[in-house]
């Protein structure tokens, strides 16, 4: 594919972008690079709810009574072009590392690694890329001055750039639907929630859940592997609806 | 240096200029001092301020003319017909101000002030 990327930061070389592809896994690079939002004309449909930060915010470093929170909790809000088309985007985010005993002995086991300094320059290579990708300036550049970039953390970033129309991705589909999706063995299953599913597998989410509302999809992750229960349910429509 | 009392001014027109006109041709001319041709020759300071930069540097008029003409073919450049891949990559440059751009600056400033947070009470300085 030979997409030029000639504005926002320089062209990329095939070496920028196989450093991206092999960060970012090849469906989540490919989707950036074809992603033919376009953003210009797009309306917020609602306005930003102001608590929705905290309750996002609660159900990731809020553990509820069984002492469980999630690992990251995203908001991806709806906007929509003149011509009705609707994309869902960016909202809001928050994210924990997982704590210790949380991670599955495998995950924990398979991220056994050295301070492995080659991953985290690429790593932060190329969210700086996607950061001049997207308009950002140079003062609001953020990813040289992180001392290190977690697999939680690679996820959360890389995932701020990305937006799904209908049909597209886990929280496209979800939305287009209306049906809410609660997975179980993300990292066991053979099919991707989402073209994102290579940097959750990084970070060890086994347990992910996408739940449509009217202004936007909410997407949980959590490295334990839940099944669907009451109480789990309970917990995310809770503070979802207050 | 020994400066003299003119300044060298150049201007760039937008691309819609009608290059023919009379005026167009007052407006590139410089304004050097009227002098010998050895003083024409004398290196004058020079400003330009271009996509966000300012440049300041000690050029003669040649020069001067030189770098005019390559701004101007380079502006010229920049207004043909957009590529599909010019198309994606605008799209995507201009999502910074879109809401979607706003959310993304919160919640980056957020993270990292929870990261900082987070950071600064693990720190063995910290009291």
């Amino acid at each position: 594919m030979k997409t030029e990327m000639g504005m926002g930061g320089g062209a990329w070389t095939e070496e920028d972008k196989a450093m991206v592809a092999a960060v970012l896994g090849t469906r989540a690079f490919d989707y950036l690079m074809t992603s033919s939002v376009v953003s210009e004309n797009l309306l917020m449909a609602v306005g930003s709810d102001e608590n929705l930060q905290t309750k996002l915010s609660d159900l990731v470093d809020r553990p509820n009574a069984s002492n469980f929170s999630w690992n990251y909790a995203i908001f991806w809000q709806i906007s929509q072009s003149k011509s009705g088309d609707w994309v869902l985007g960016w909202g809001d985010g928050s994210c924990r590392e997982p704590r210790e005993g949380e991670e599955s002995e495998v995950t924990r086991i398979l991220n056994i690694r050295l301070e492995d300094a080659t991953q985290q320059r690429m790593r932060k290579r190329v969210l700086q890329k996607l950061h001049t990708l997207f308009g950002g300036s140079d003062e609001d550049s953020y990813a040289f001055g992180l001392d290190r970039v977690t697999d939680t953390e690679m996820f959360f970033l890389a995932s701020m750039y990305f937006s799904f129309t209908r049909g597209e991705g886990g929280p496209g589909k979800s939305f287009g639907s209306g049906k809410h999706l609660w997975l179980s063995d993300a990292l066991k299953s053979p099919s991707d929630y989402c073209v994102r599913s290579f940097l959750a597998k990084s970070a060890g989410i086994q347990t992910i859940v996408l739940i449509p509302t009217d202004v936007g999809v909410v997407e949980l992750g959590s490295v334990r592997s839940l099944p669907e229960s009451l109480e789990s349910s309970k917990h995310s429509r809770r503070h979802r609806s207050q | 240096m020994k400066r003299s009392n003119c300044n060298l001014e150049v201007r760039l027109l937008p691309p819609n200029t009608d290059y023919s006109s009379p005026q167009h041709h007052h407006n590139m001319m410089m304004e050097t001092g009227r002098g010998s041709p050895q003083e024409q020759q004398q290196r004058q300071q020079l400003t330009i301020f271009y996509n966000g930069r300012i440049c300041v540097c000690d050029v003669t008029e040649l020069q001067a003319r030189a770098i005019l003409q390559l701004a101007s073919r380079e502006m010229e450049e920049k207004t043909r017909t957009p590529t599909a891949s010019d198309a994606i990559s605008s799209s995507l440059h201009s999502q910074l101000y879109s809401p979607t751009g706003l959310s993304m600056k919160r919640s980056l400033q957020r993270f990292l002030q929870k990261r900082k947070n987070r950071m600064e009470a693990t720190s063995p300085y910290h009291r």
